[in-house]
């Protein structure tokens, strides 16, 4: 479905990524770990045309979108739930959902609305709420509900758990898991490694703005291969925690 | 109790202009010094209407206007919208100039008189020992109204739109809000309220000249520092604080010092940002961004 | 890719063209050749184009009509009289530099803008050059002596002058007797005008309701007219010290809210077209002139130059500027056939000798006091739409022309 090879982004002067490939399948979930300031949100972004991309293709279903204003390739069908969430404080939660329904050229359906709402029910309590005033976890599942609204074709979720207390973190997760059962095409980037690569179909270890390391989580979560990719060096207590 | 109608009145043209400025600031990050040039091109509509028919003549101000706005951007700003700010800043001005050094070419520095409203609605009104003259009511009406259709308009799907565009422009591209028709929309608005200021300030002058529009674009964009950069309310907030600060210091200041008027003015401003840096009401320009 | 830098390159097009387009309506700095021996070159520094644009093209033209005139008379003792431009595109800053282009291509004497800043520089580089400057009405002592040095004189008379005019003229010819003093303290000209006001009626005993100040950039002035308005009784005449635009904005607020007194300005007023639409009915207003260009000057010379001027521009001046300049340009010209020579000191020596010299207008001036402050003023006065002449007055008692 999306398909990046070769790819070489950043910002101003300097590349962050130096000539990333990877390939997500229709209806697979895919994660992207990597240690701080690997350039994970950096390749996200690139896929978006919201960094400069200097070389390489990228290709969503038969498309050449590489250099596309970021609002059409929100349209052919990628939704990126930014890192640090992204929600307008200033507009209420139901404007924000409405934005995620209409923006991208969805004929306005109530139905998509109460399904999502379903999904996420504290936000049908809070709809008139300015969305500055929802909770972390509550913003968190406000992005993730608006980007499901868009009716994407590619789900992509950059650090979706960050800064959420461990009970919100596994009600996320729970949603992930559900897209999954769905058959929504996600692209997952996480901070929280060993979960989001038992999670995925596949996995990709960025360090440095190079693939290090792939493959599914039997291959990479043997012999601490994840561990030694990811810090160069023995397992760390999270990650064997996580084991 | 006079003064506060002048207060109302003249907070009334600064919040008309400094909506302008704002809506432009707000979802593109310009200090748009041409608005007052758009201002000055509306009032010379007005001029060269002469006799048409009032309701005439205000419509094709506030069209001329709003679709140079429109194509100004197109031209002037889309190119640069990338750059950093002190090229949009310096295209601004480029723009301005180029407005007045037209306005020069086409109709003389000497200024033109103009007359917008027939003379039985400029006026004065004696209700209980106060002077209301007809003009202020225009004012302040021509304000509200266009506030509140604003206001309406923020919660339409577009205005939603623009909203959010202006608080993260990225994340709102993320969610497909196309950006040339936000910003396109942006500047038509804004050149509504620069016809609709423009409007007024012909009114109330008399007199269209190449500079026409400078000093109410200086004061309204004061207003909307002081209201906060980007927010909305907050330009209304400011021009209305504005208007209050220049009106009371021009009534109280004693005959010595009221040459000093706009320098007490400015230390108003400067006092009230030292307390509140970003303005009273906190703008979206200092938050963080993706 | 391609489709941006197409956009963008027609873009720079587009604003290229723009940009020569307004290039193009400011006339050609330095148009003419000058041609050093066998002629007397005059440079004209002023804002042909921007903000000045509409006072300093016809008083080029006037200018122009100077030198027409002059060469049909056989020259400058034989020598034809040349006439070369530059455009300070009303900078201030510019003007300096115009002067130095001027000179530079041999002009022998300069014609600057009608105000002590913006024609100060050309004035300056003339001075520094050893050449005569004469601006075209700046209302400044300081061009002269006390400011530029003995090389600078201007056409234009005082604001203290003009103001202790308007207060014999009120008191006297209109009985007024109270006044209130409006001043828009932009300018120092403006201050003048009204400190020769407020001097004379002190000593001619009229009462002073009270006094204000706006500036010229106010879009209302609506806080001073309330504090006139609560006033006990009406002034008879407001001393009002500005100048259009500002002023033209000032003076239709007072009179929308009803203030119906005499008011009393200046040249910066003179004109039809800031109230020809807005007020079409104005009266009550009153300032002194050099000349009328209304068609009723008391002396024939003007009133047969303004004709020429309409007939020759095809529009009507709107100020007395044209008169001005173009006796500006005879008084350069006067000198040099005077003193015999085209060195800037000699031709001020003859300049400073000038007693009612009768050019379009009579002229004087003295070794110390470079504008004119014996030239009998025309007291404009508007009614009903119509600048009509109020015969000549000359000041019974002059103010300092300086302020204390
Ligand atoms: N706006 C920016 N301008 C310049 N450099 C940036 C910008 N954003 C990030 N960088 C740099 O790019 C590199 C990659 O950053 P990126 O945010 O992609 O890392 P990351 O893998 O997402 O890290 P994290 O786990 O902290 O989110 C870092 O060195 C960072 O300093
Ligand atoms: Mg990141």
């Amino acid at each position: 479905m999306l398909d990046v090879s070769g790819l070489v982004a950043g910002y101003r002067a300097n590349s962050v990524l130096h000539g990333v490939s990877l390939q997500i399948p229709d209806g697979k979930t895919i994660a992207v770990v990597g240690p701080n300031g690997a350039g994970k949100s950096t390749l996200l972004k690139a896929i978006m045309n919201v960094v400069r991309v200097t070389a390489g293709t990228v290709r969503f279903g038969a498309r050449d979108i590489r250099g596309m204003p970021t609002e059409r390739i929100a349209r052919l069908g990628i939704a990126l739930v930014p890192e640090g969430r992204g929600v307008f404080g200033s507009l209420t939660v139901a404007e924000n959902l409405r934005l995620g329904l209409r923006a991208a050229g969805v004929a306005a359906g109530d139905g998509a609305l109460s399904s999502v709402l379903d999904r996420f029910p504290v936000l049908r309590a809070r709809l008139r709420m300015s969305a500055a005033g929802l909770s972390g976890g509550e913003q968190q599942q406000l992005v993730i509900a608006r980007a499901l609204l868009t009716a994407p074709r590619l789900l992509i979720l950059d650090e979706p758990s960050l800064g959420l207390s461990p009970q919100m973190v596994d009600e996320i997760f729970d949603v992930i898991h559900g897209l999954r059962a769905d058959g929504v095409t996600v692209l997952l980037v996480e901070q929280n490694a060993t979960r989001a690569v038992d999670l995925a179909d596949h996995t990709y270890v960025l360090v440095s703005g190079r693939i290090i390391a792939e493959g599914a989580k039997d291959h990479l979560l043997s012999g601490d291969r994840l561990a030694a990719a990811y810090f160069g060096a023995g397992p760390t207590r999270s990650s064997k925690e996580s084991l | 109790m006079q003064y506060l109608i002048d207060v109302l009145s003249q907070g009334s043209l600064y919040a008309l202009c400094a909506l302008g400025i704002a809506l432009t600031f707000g979802v593109m990050r310009l200090i748009n010094f041409a608005h007052g040039e758009f201002m000055m091109v509306g009032g010379y509509v007005l001029v060269v209407a002469g006799d048409i028919p009032v309701w005439a003549a205000l419509l094709s101000s506030v069209i001329i206007v709003g679709f140079l706005a429109v194509a100004t951007e197109r031209i002037a700003f889309r190119p640069v919208r990338n750059a950093d700010p002190e090229t949009m800043l310096v295209t601004s001005f480029a723009v301005s100039f180029l407005l007045q050094s037209l306005a020069v070419l086409l109709f003389g520095s000497l200024g033109r008189s103009v007359r917008v409203f027939p003379p039985s609605i400029t006026g004065v009104m004696h209700i209980g020992g106060l002077n209301i003259r007809w003009l202020d009511i225009i004012t302040v009406a021509v304000t509200v109204t266009l506030l509140v259709s604003l206001m309406a308009f923020m919660k339409t799907r577009h205005g939603v739109e623009l909203r959010a565009a202006a608080e993260n422009f990225t994340v709102a591209r993320l969610l497909g809000v196309k950006a040339n028709q936000v910003i396109g929309t942006a500047f038509a608005i804004s050149g509504v309220f620069a016809a609709a200021t423009s409007i007024v300030l012909a009114a109330q002058r008399g007199l269209v000249e190449p500079t026409f529009g400078t000093t109410t674009m200086l004061f309204a964009f004061i207003a909307v520092i002081v209201g906060g950069m980007g927010s909305l309310p907050g330009a209304v907030l400011g021009a209305y604080a504005l208007g209050l600060i220049s009106v009371t210091s021009q009534a109280l200041l004693p005959l010595g010092l009221r040459q000093f008027r706009d320098a007490f003015i400015f230390l108003v401003v400067v006092l009230i940002l030292l307390l509140r840096p970003e303005g009273i009401l906190r703008g979206h320009a200092a938050r963080v961004r993706i | 890719m391609s489709l941006r830098t197409r956009r963008s390159a027609l873009t720079v097009s587009a604003t290229t063209a723009l940009l020569l387009l307004a290039a193009c309506g400011s006339p050609g700095a330095g148009g003419a050749s000058p041609s050093g021996a066998t002629a007397f070159v005059i440079g004209y520094a002023g804002g042909l184009s921007g903000m000045l644009e509409g006072f300093e093209k016809p008083a080029l033209e006037a200018a122009k009509m100077a030198v027409e005139d002059i060469n049909r008379d056989g020259g400058l003792n034989g020598k034809r009289v040349e006439l070369i431009t530059q455009d300070t595109k009303s900078d201030i800053d510019q003007g300096g530099p115009a002067g130095q282009a001027l000179l530079a291509k041999g002009a022998g004497a300069l014609l600057v803008t009608a105000d002590y800043n913006f024609g100060g520089g050309a004035a300056r580089a003339a001075q520094a050059a050893g050449v005569v400057a004469v601006s075209v009405g700046a209302g400044s002592p300081k061009f002269g002596v006390q400011g530029i040095g003995p090389l600078a004189f201007t056409m234009g008379t005082s604001g203290a002058g003009d103001g202790a005019l308007t207060a014999e003229w009120a008191y006297e010819k209109r009985a007024a007797r109270s006044a209130y003093v409006l001043l828009d303290d932009t300018t120092d000209y403006n201050k003048d005008q009204c400190r020769g006001f407020q001097t004379r009626w002190r000593e001619l005993g009229g009462v002073l309701a009270g006094q204000d100040t706006f500036k010229n950039g106010d879009a209302s002035i609506s806080p001073q007219i309330t504090r006139m308005k609560s006033l006990p009784k009406t002034p008879d005449v407001i001393a009002f010290c500005s100048y259009a635009p500002g002023g033209a904005v000032a003076l239709g607020q007072l009179r929308s809210a009803g203030i119906d007194s005499l008011i009393l300005t200046n040249s910066g007023m003179d004109g039809t077209y800031w109230f020809e639409k807005s007020m079409p009915e104005l009266s009550g207003v009153a300032l002194p002139v050099s000349a009328s260009v209304w068609g009723d000057d008391p002396a024939e010379e003007v009133r047969r130059f303004v004709e020429r001027y309409k007939e020759k521009t095809g529009s009507q001046p709107q100020n007395m500027y044209p008169v001005l300049a173009y006796a500006a340009v005879q008084a350069i010209v006067q000198a040099a056939k005077e003193s015999g020579s085209t060195k800037g000191a000699d031709m001020a020596e003859a300049m400073n000798k000038f007693t009612d010299k009768q050019l379009l207008i009579p002229v004087s001036f003295t070794k110390d006091t470079h504008i004119d402050v014996r030239r009998p003023a025309r007291m404009l006065v508007l009614d009903q739409g119509k600048w009509k002449t109020d015969g000549l007055r000359s000041l019974k008692k002059a103010p300092p022309l300086f302020a204390e």
